[in-house]
């Protein structure tokens, strides 16, 4: 009986964690979004962090997204022509792409890359009493420190997704044409035809969201690094970093398997 | 509120005199400054710049600024800078920020 | 610029918690403006929670601060902005922003809160880093910086808006006698020539004496000694005397439990 007591007491404890942990990251969301109304203005900042995140994802990116669309010219050229139907994997690389993994597999990248760097780095001025110090400059650390960095993620993550599918197509090409032999004009053919601009709007619908929610998320953990254990030590940015990189990853597959279901 | 008053002297307008009035604090410093600047860019032939504060009642170190960068623009441009009569108060300022050298400071009676 | 004897910030009954912990008691005093309030005591009885307070950091219980009569604890983000924007701050470690260089810190509040162009700017950074003897370091990162220039150049930071209220903790601290000395004739002459109002934290008691109007004397998150320097020279208050004297404590305060903290190492 005490154990089950016990247990349905920790569920609960987990599930009410859950909630309050929401209410807070909702609220910190709010908060930066009221930021847009306060100075200081956010150009110079938003063009800094485009670049922060640019410079930081773009060569993995290109990496993984000229790989990911090899490995679909792959699997897709051998499920295809068990049907003798080779000619439609110009179709099944691109709706892929810009629908699934593109998105997705970018999202990663800047979590990995970038928010982690982000998290580290306002967790740092958390623990070193730089936002303190902001806010007693009367400057709001959510509005200079949150809000152009989720600006700047909402332009960054649709271009750098976009590169993705660009790269993938290619590496589709490379894979199914040069090596497997596909015909090239049949590849292009069904790279064109098969693309609708329900699936091009999925794919920045998706991206938009993930650029919201992963960039929320890892300055919101670097934002109270250590804050609720009332601590100011180097462990506690590591571990917000540490769990801003897999908060924001599982959100983001969870995500996306909830905008796939609503816009199929 | 800082007032600037302006009236050119000389043989051939090579003299500007300037009195300033009021409070020159960080709100008052950029309409001040921009009045400032067209004056000195407006004549070709300016040797002489006196800027007379003696009815300036409070400068903080935006203004102080200012003066700075007014005192280096005119002798950049080979003219001469002096600022005559300071009141207590905005001495006191001048010298916290260690400019009254550079500001060639005068208090106007003893030398012309 | 504020008239002396006003009463600019009031403490009563100030108590603080850190979790269940109690590090502040009961403090009550008055900062008047134009005057140099020190807050002394050894360390860590709560001084910088103390500051913490003052700046609006750590909320307040109600009717515990008020700042020109008005208490604090119920402000809303308007009045807090604004008393921020008249007041500076020194935090303990500096606290510079380490993604800019020392003079784009001090310029930041200037370049948001003012419509000042670029030069004026730039030239009241160079000043504010002369008036605390950092001359020609604005180029440098933070991390290029001694632990005492830090802390000098989070002063420059501080003064980068002209504030009426300047909180201090511990100017002094890391620095050499002679350079400690010229900050304590900056204190001095900002409040005359400013008519700033400062809250100067100090382990110095020589600087303390020499700098300041009022003081406390703080042990334990209590206030053992409130007055005048001559007043507190004069009080006979055995910690004040142990503490102005600079004795160190003659056997250790807690020697029983430190005992059998060392017993328990044994047991395990
Ligand atoms: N974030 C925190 N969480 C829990 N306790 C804290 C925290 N910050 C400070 N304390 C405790 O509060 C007390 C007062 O700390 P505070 O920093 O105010 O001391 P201080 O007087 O400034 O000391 P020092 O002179 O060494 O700077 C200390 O006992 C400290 O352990
Ligand atoms: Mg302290």
């Amino acid at each position: 009986m005490k154990r089950l007591t016990d247990t349905f007491g920790f569920v609960g404890r987990w599930i009410l964690g859950i909630f309050v942990g929401l209410g807070r990251i909702g609220i910190f969301f709010l908060s930066t979004l009221r930021g847009i109304a306060y100075p200081p203005s956010k150009t110079g900042l938003v063009i800094k962090q485009i670049y922060f995140i640019g410079h930081k994802s773009m060569f993995v990116i290109i990496f993984t997204g000229a790989f990911s669309g090899m490995v679909l010219g792959l699997q897709g050229y051998y499920a295809l022509s068990k049907f003798g139907s080779e000619g439609f994997l110009g179709s099944g690389v691109i709706l892929s792409l810009v629908r699934e993994l593109g998105p997705v597999f970018t999202a990663l990248m800047v979590v990995g890359r970038a928010c982690s760097a982000m998290c580290a780095e306002i967790g740092i001025m958390r623990i070193d009493e730089q936002i303190d110090a902001l806010r007693c400059m009367a400057i709001d650390p959510h509005g200079y420190l949150v809000l152009p960095r989720l600006m700047a993620a909402l332009i960054a993550f649709p271009l750098l997704t976009h590169v993705f599918d660009v790269v993938g197509v290619w590496g589709g090409y490379a894979v199914g044409v040069k090596l497997l032999g596909v015909n090239p004009g049949a590849y292009w053919d069904g790279v064109y035809r098969s693309l609708e601009w329900q699936d091009i709007w999925m794919g920045i619908v998706k991206s938009l969201v993930f650029a919201v929610l992963t960039i929320t998320i890892s300055t919101y953990k670097g934002y109270y690094a250590g804050v609720d254990r009332g601590s100011r030590g180097a462990e506690d940015v590591s571990e917000a970093t540490t769990s801003a990189v897999v908060t924001s990853s599982v959100t983001v597959l969870v995500a996306d398997y909830i905008i796939t279901s609503i816009m199929l | 509120m800082c007032s600037v008053e302006i009236n050119r002297a000389g043989d051939d307008g090579d003299r500007l005199d300037m009195s300033l009035r009021g409070k020159l604090v960080r709100g008052e410093v950029k309409a001040v400054m921009e009045r400032m600047l067209r004056e000195i860019h407006s004549s070709s032939n300016l040797k002489h710049v006196t800027v007379n504060i003696s009815s300036l009642e409070w400068i903080d170190t935006a203004g102080v600024a200012l003066l700075v960068l007014f005192c280096q623009r005119i002798r950049a441009m080979g003219g001469t800078f002096r600022l005559v009569k300071p009141n207590e108060k905005v001495l006191k300022v001048f010298k916290l920020a260690q400019v009254e050298g550079f500001l060639s400071i005068e208090d106007g009676n003893d030398r012309a | 610029m504020t008239e002396p004897d006003r009463e600019l910030i009031r403490v009563r009954g100030l108590n603080s918690f850190y979790g269940r912990k109690q590090v502040l008691r009961d403090l009550s005093f008055s900062v008047e403006a134009n005057r140099i309030f020190v807050i002394m005591g050894m360390s860590g009885c709560g001084k910088s929670t103390l500051l913490k307070h003052l700046v609006g950091l750590k909320p307040s219980p109600p009717g515990s601060i008020y700042i020109e009569g008005k208490d604090i604890s119920g402000w809303n983000h308007a009045q807090w902005n604004n008393y921020w924007l008249r007041i500076g701050i020194l935090f303990q470690n500096g606290a510079l922003f380490n993604s800019m260089t020392v003079a784009q810190n001090i310029a930041l509040p200037l370049m948001v809160h003012t419509n000042l162009p670029k030069e004026i700017i730039e030239i009241m950074v160079e000043m504010k880093l002369h008036m605390v003897g950092l001359s020609g370091t604005g180029a440098l990162m933070p991390s290029q910086l001694s632990g005492g220039m830090r802390k000098r150049a989070g002063l420059a930071r501080a003064l980068s808006m002209d504030p009426e209220i300047l909180f201090v903790d511990e100017p002094s601290s890391g620095l050499d006698p002679i350079t400690a000395a010229g900050l304590d004739e900056l204190l001095l002459s900002l409040k005359e020539t400013f008519g700033m109002t400062l809250v100067v934290v100090t382990h110095e008691l020589e600087s303390a004496f020499r700098i300041g109007d009022q003081m406390v004397v703080m042990d334990q998150g209590r206030i053992i000694a409130y007055g005048t320097p001559e007043e507190i020279r004069q009080m006979n208050d055995p910690r004040v005397q142990q503490f102005l004297s600079r004795r160190p404590d003659e056997e250790h305060r807690d020697y029983d439990s430190y005992i059998s903290r060392l017993c328990k190492v044994k047991r395990r």
